[in-house]
């Protein structure tokens, strides 16, 4: 990896430094008000908090250098497009990697009964973090913070229906054939190795987020900045 | 001519205005002033330079190397100043100097630093409390602070005090001096082009009007004031940027010689005046003329 790309993706984290207390504390916010409106459901709390940190965090860094036009400086420089939209991949799935490593160790050893569960629910919020990420990113790229912001809200709101209408589907296949797509699950889950479920979720999720990267450079390379 | 940079019939079309092959050179070793008003097209001359833009036809070369093709090696050897300084204005002027000077191998951090100091930049302080002038002299120790080959200056001056001006000013004569950096420095001050320049380009809507050695265009150059009272206002045709009036005309021209034949030829008794000119009274009368020629 060039040296430039580590140089941008730290300097993503260096520009958050002043935002460190309000990360902490909308962190607890959401957290406690997750944990309130239903108190078992802890991992789904940290999920979300975590979800939080992450968009404010993508959110915070393209705010930064559309506010302050820092990308036409870069864009100066003799720094690629191609590692500006790497370094970027890069800080945001370090931060990724560090909240999913956190929720999967409140989750083992918060919950000893079933870690498999556990596990898996884990590999799940992962993959939702990178699917949410994986289509966020490009349309920053290529439409910049201001618009990609009010794009995004739909594009969203679309996701979580898409996921809600999914579900309802599901459960009337379940209501009028029987079909219990949840037990399914959990059953392929149990009858699978924890490693390999592990090992083709993260796969997919890692071929994902290259994808995305892919389509950002294509995006940012084309997009004009003056 | 051993050139640092050589624009070659250079065309960029927008919707409303177009850069219409675009020619010139600028000799290693000197200062090249780029003047021209608002919007005639310098800035985007510099970014197809630069290669931030994208240009439709013509060619240009850096060191001899293709500007699009060998823009990261370019950019290395190249010390830029845009029109807007753009920094990280929540972190220290430091910080930012480190950060962004750290792309370029030849960087020297202590050079950068000195410069600071040189300026009177506090490097502990946020760039979002530095004043215009502060920031334009934090964009030249970036750009300076890592021994570019090639300075390329857009309107650094526009916005400053005369005193930071002229600072800055005395700065790029050093720079030529001791660091042997050719200058490519536009600006629409033509005062400050002409304190420091040695090559002068006017460029007006997109279109380069002219282009020579600073002192050959002063000693060229000459304006006259003709009286009207010999009916010579037919000869207004052969000069430039004409002024008319009750009592006469004025207008340039760079070949003074041949105006004074023909005018002292056919109106024997005529009354007229010669005076030396500035570059701001060129580029003035020069986009007099594109506009009447427009209209």
């Amino acid at each position: 990896m060039k040296n430039e790309t580590i140089r941008l993706a730290v300097k993503d984290f260096q520009i958050q430094v002043k935002w460190i207390k309000s990360y902490v504390i909308t962190l607890l916010v959401f957290l406690a008000m997750f944990l309130l409106m239903s108190p078992k459901q802890y991992q789904m709390a940290f999920s979300m908090a975590a979800l939080v940190t992450l968009y404010r965090f993508i959110n915070l860094t393209m705010y930064e250098d559309e506010k302050n036009n820092t990308l036409r400086l870069i864009d100066s420089l003799p720094v690629g497009r191609e590692t500006v939209v790497k370094a970027r991949y890069l800080s945001t799935g370090i931060l990724t990697a560090a909240l999913i490593i956190v929720l999967g160790a409140v989750s083992f050893i918060a919950d000893r009964t079933d870690r498999l569960a556990s596990a898996a629910a884990t590999i799940c919020v992962f993959l939702i973090y990178v699917i949410l990420m994986a289509v966020y990113m490009p349309i920053g790229f290529k439409l910049g913070y201001i618009k990609a912001v009010n794009v995004n809200r739909f594009v969203f709101i679309g996701i979580f229906l898409l996921i809600g209408i999914g579900s309802m589907l599901m459960g009337n296949l379940a209501g009028q054939r029987g079909y219990d797509a949840a037990g399914s699950l959990t059953s392929m889950f149990a009858d699978t190795s924890p490693a390999l479920v592990t090992a083709v979720f993260a796969v997919a999720a890692i071929l994902l987020y290259i994808v995305s990267m892919k389509v950002s450079v294509v995006f940012y390379k084309k997009r004009e900045l003056f | 001519m051993d050139a640092v940079l050589n624009v070659d019939r250079l065309v960029k079309k927008y919707e409303k205005f177009s850069l219409k092959e675009v020619s010139f050179q600028i000799p290693r070793g000197y200062i090249m002033g780029f003047i021209g008003r608002n919007g005639a097209g310098k800035t985007t001359v510099i970014k197809c330079i630069m290669d931030l833009i994208p240009f439709d036809a013509g060619s240009i070369e850096v060191f001899g190397l293709d500007s699009r093709r060998d823009s990261d090696e370019i950019r290395r050897r190249v010390g830029y100043v845009s029109e807007e300084q753009y920094f990280y204005e929540n972190m220290t002027a430091g910080w930012n100097l480190d950060f962004f000077g750290g792309f370029y191998p030849n960087w020297n951090r202590d050079l950068g630093l000195s410069l600071m100091k040189k300026f009177d930049i506090d490097p502990s302080k946020n760039v979002g409390e530095l004043s215009k002038g502060m920031k334009v002299k934090l964009a030249l120790a970036l750009a300076l602070a890592h021994k570019p080959e090639f300075l390329i200056l857009d309107e650094p001056t526009s916005g400053l005090d005369p005193v930071i001006r002229n600072e800055l000013l005395e700065l790029l004569l050093e720079v030529v001096q001791d660091e042997n950096c050719s200058i490519f420095f536009s600006s629409h001050i033509t005062s400050d082009i002409e304190k420091i320049a040695d090559f002068v380009i006017f460029i007006e809507d997109g279109r380069i009007v002219i282009s020579d050695e600073k002192d050959a265009i002063l000693d060229k150059w000459r304006l006259f004031k003709v009286e009207n009272s010999c009916g010579a206002a037919g000869l207004s045709e052969r000069l430039i940027g004409v002024k008319k009036g009750e009592f006469g005309f004025s207008g340039m021209t760079d070949d003074p010689e041949s105006f004074i034949r023909e005018l002292t030829g056919n109106y024997p008794d005529v009354r007229y005046k010669v005076e030396k000119v500035s570059l701001d009274d060129l580029l003035v009368r020069i986009v007099r003329e594109e506009e009447e020629n427009e209209e």
